[in-house]
């Protein structure tokens, strides 16, 4: 899959990546608003300018669907400004603000993957244009703010100048016409009477009201703008000075011995005071929950990618320097000092090009806000959410992945998980469910945990829809508590009678998994009945590049992640043990423990056969532990993950135990095992 | 070459000016993300021409071209205004400012106007 997203207008990464942020700001702003029941100057302000701004973006880049809504929201902010409130309107107004956010972040999501944004939110603006009548109507009469003024259409009064000179012996008729779709053109003919009247005795206009004259723009594009001024300049000083204003297409200046009737009926100053409509003095309040603008730099993933990439090769290329035997033998001690310099440079470089990479998980973790926000309206649950440790950081990539199985874990224990208040209060709980995330780094790993104190999970129903799909034998009695939740990972598995619109088609639980462990994670589950459940999740900090044990067997090369390995040892005779199926087992401090021998695994050529002769390393599986039988350990060293090449790949049954292999320091290549699959 | 002061709150507008401008023989000596800093980097930069939008956080494009015009009365501002603005793009009008483009506008507006100027 390749992303040319590098090949795109830049200018596109920008408008997506500004626009994506501003809808994360507009949703925070939305839960706050909701969670206070009210909201503030401050929030109408935060939110007009949003909207304003990706009006202003979306238009520039014809965008128009986004463009539209965008104004639209504009529009009804602006009047909610004007009113100082929502009135009865409130929950309408948050409802349509979301909307307008998804619908917008819909159309970002096929602008990003390169398709048409196309598409309308039809009804949604015929919401607001309701909602927007009925704010202006009947509901609350703004008190503060001056109306626009209902005249009537036949009398326009002429617009009030301020023509300053003291004398006028040239009498001009001047006619303007302005650039096509130069916009605003009242406000340009505006400006035109501005730069002259100072030289003016008297002007007049036609049209003559240029604000609040909803046909001023048309008559202006059509007939033209025409001043009518007297003044001491000559015809081409005129000229001249209309010709330097923006957007004039065409002036024709003519003597013209206009009569005055500027006398009806606008002594009144308060013409003046029409425009004042639009205050934007009420954009002085600052925003400091809202996203703080830090002075950072964007960089495209795809550039952090490639970086990674090639701090992986020169990776593999120290490790190739520092462990060719040919090299090793040199007697050269400069040599040997500088390879490892240069190892002791590239692990650094490793650290800080890995640490660009970091991000907080915070941004995984509020993007759960909406959803429960939105299924507690849906399932009529009253629910908080708990968010700890959101300031952990990991890969850009880990928290790309990490998005979706959140998702769909929360929703289970929204869904699932938490009764209804009633079923609550008689199970002497508060009727307010919790949902806690948390986020917390353990050695080389992140452990993020998704809980909730609901019902917990029914194991005997477990057992018997696992027997249904024959994951287990219907006589096997002795399976751990650990072992009936995690059959709930199963494909196909799901215990809901019906399909909700959340959940219980069964395809969630899998995928989870399986998108977990394409980022080298595992999941697990626990639960206490009446209690609730947890579900935790274990994410190695870094994706391609691990410290990996080298094992031999036969001739190959396998790679074990250091972290799942918990020892290794040479096994004793009388400690193995063979049970009634055949199945090798090892005793460790009294407990027993599955062999897995490699060389048998994989078919493999070996001398080493006698478990005493070789080495079990006790790994890690699924939480439990097996011990890998190999022939012997080579060492240990930073591996860089590359994927297997498809022709092998496409040869290997799924679930094989490779998952993938490496170039090792003697150049030869290494397998390396996902010790969850063996 | 002259030089320009973009002062918009949007990254995306400040970067889409820039990349037109510098097409078109303008260097552009400064961007600001709001009137407050418009105000400092005019006096910093002493720019030939600013590009100043009108809504923005902080100071908006009004409030700031009255104070850049207090420093200096022949500074060259254009407005950058959106539909719906009139009142707004009027009272720049009266506070001094050359002119104004209505987004969206395409490059060629904004060559022609900057350099009339």
């Amino acid at each position: 899959m390749d992303d040319f997203s590098s090949e795109r207008d830049p200018l596109l990464d920008v408008f997506i990546f500004e626009t994506n942020q501003l809808l994360e700001q507009l949703e925070d702003i939305m839960l706050e608003v909701e969670k206070d029941d009210t909201i503030s100057e401050e929030h109408i302000n935060e939110i007009f300018r949003i909207m304003h701004t990706i009006k202003g973006s979306a238009s520039m880049m014809s965008y128009d669907s986004v463009a539209v809504v965008a104004h639209k929201i504009e529009d009804l902010f602006f009047k909610i400004r004007e009113n100082k409130s929502v009135g009865s309107e409130f929950s309408n107004v948050c409802d349509v603000v979301f909307e307008g956010g998804d619908f917008i972040k819909g159309q970002m999501e096929k602008i990003q993957n390169g398709e048409e944004a196309a598409g309308t939110a039809d009804s949604l603006i015929q919401r607001i244009t309701d909602l927007l009548a009925k704010m202006s109507g009947t509901d609350e009469p703004p008190k503060n703010e001056i109306q626009l003024e209902d005249k009537p259409e036949s009398a326009p009064k002429q617009e009030d100048y301020a023509p300053k000179a003291e004398s006028g012996k040239n009498k001009f008729a001047i006619t303007i016409f302005f650039d096509d779709e130069c916009k605003m053109e009242n406000v340009r003919a505006f400006s035109v009477v501005n730069s002259i009247e100072k030289y003016c005795s008297e002007i007049l206009s036609k049209p003559k009201e240029l604000f609040d004259n909803p046909t001023c723009n048309e008559v202006i594009q059509k007939e033209g703008f025409a001043l009518f001024i007297a003044t001491d300049l000559n015809q081409q000083k005129v000229e001249e000075i209309v010709k330097k204003q923006m957007c004039v297409k065409s002036v024709e200046v003519k003597e013209d011995d206009f009569t005055l009737h500027s006398k009806e009926a606008d002594n009144d100053n308060n013409n003046k005071a029409k425009g004042v409509a639009e205050s934007g003095k009420a954009n002085t309040a600052t925003s400091t929950k809202v996203a703080s603008k830090q002075s950072l730099i964007n960089v495209n993933v795809d550039k952090l990618d490639a970086l990674m990439d090639f701090v992986g090769e020169i990776v593999i290329t120290g490790s190739m320097l520092e462990h060719n035997p040919l090299i090793k033998g040199i007697e050269l001690p400069v040599l040997h000092k500088n390879i490892d310099r240069l190892q002791k440079l590239t692990k650094e470089l490793q650290d800080v090009v890995m640490s660009v990479r970091m991000v907080p998980i915070a941004s995984v973790f509020h993007k759960m806000n909406r959803i429960v926000r939105d299924m507690s309206k849906e399932l009529n649950k009253e629910v908080e959410l708990s968010i700890s440790g959101e300031e952990t950081e990991v890969d850009k990539t880990v928290v790309d992945n990490l998005s979706d199985p959140l998702m769909h874990l929360v929703r289970n224990c929204m869904d699932h998980g938490l009764e209804s208040a009633e079923d609550r209060i008689k199970a002497g709980k508060p009727a307010k469910g919790t949902v806690s995330l948390k986020a917390m780094n353990i050695g080389s790993n992140v452990i993020v945990t998704v809980s909730d104190d609901g019902r917990g999970l029914d194991k005997d129903k477990i057992i018997k829809k696992a027997i249904e799909k024959k994951l287990i034998a219907s006589d096997e009695t002795d399976i751990s508590d650990k072992k009936i939740y995690s059959l709930i990972l199963a494909p196909g598995f799901s215990t809901k009678e019906q399909v909700t619109k959340f959940s219980g088609r069964g395809v969630g639980m899998d995928v989870v998994k399986q998108n977990i462990e394409s980022i080298n994670g595992g999941i697990s589950i626990d639960s206490e009945p009446g209690k609730g459940t947890i579900t935790k999740i274990k994410i190695p900090l870094t994706l391609s590049i691990i410290e990996g044990m080298n094992v031999a067997v036969g001739d190959l090369s396998f790679i074990l992640p250091i972290t799942s390995i918990q020892e290794s040892f040479r096994p004793k005779a009388k400690d193995i043990v063979t049970d009634p199926y055949g199945n090798e087992m090892i005793l460790i401090r009294g407990k027993c423990c599955n062999v897995v021998r490699l060389h048998e695994k994989y078919g493999i050529d070996t001398e080493v056969k006698n478990l005493e002769e070789g080495i079990l390393i006790t790994v890690e599986n699924n939480n439990k532990l097996v011990c890998l039988f190999v022939d012997r350990i080579i060492g240990d060293q930073q591996i860089v993950i590359k994927s297997l090449p498809k022709y092998l790949s496409d040869m290997l049954e799924e679930d094989c135990g490779i998952a993938g292999c490496t170039i090792l320091g003697d150049g030869g290549i290494g397998f390396i095992i996902n010790t969850n699959e063996l | 070459m002259k030089k320009v002061l973009i002062v918009d709150d949007a990254a995306f507008m400040r970067i889409t000016l820039k990349t037109m401008l510098e097409k078109n023989e303008f260097e552009v000596i400064g961007e600001a993300p709001n009137g407050l800093e418009g105000v400092k980097k005019y006096a910093e930069l002493k720019p030939d021409v600013v590009t100043m939008d009108i809504t923005m956080p902080e100071m908006d494009g009004v409030a700031s071209l009255k104070e850049i015009k207090k420093i200096d009365s022949g500074a060259k501002v254009v407005m950058i205004s959106a539909m719906g603005q009139e009142s707004m793009v009027k009272e720049s009008i009266l506070a001094g400012a050359l002119g104004f483009l209505v987004k969206p506008f395409k490059e060629e507006d904004v060559v022609k106007v900057l350099s009339n100027l």
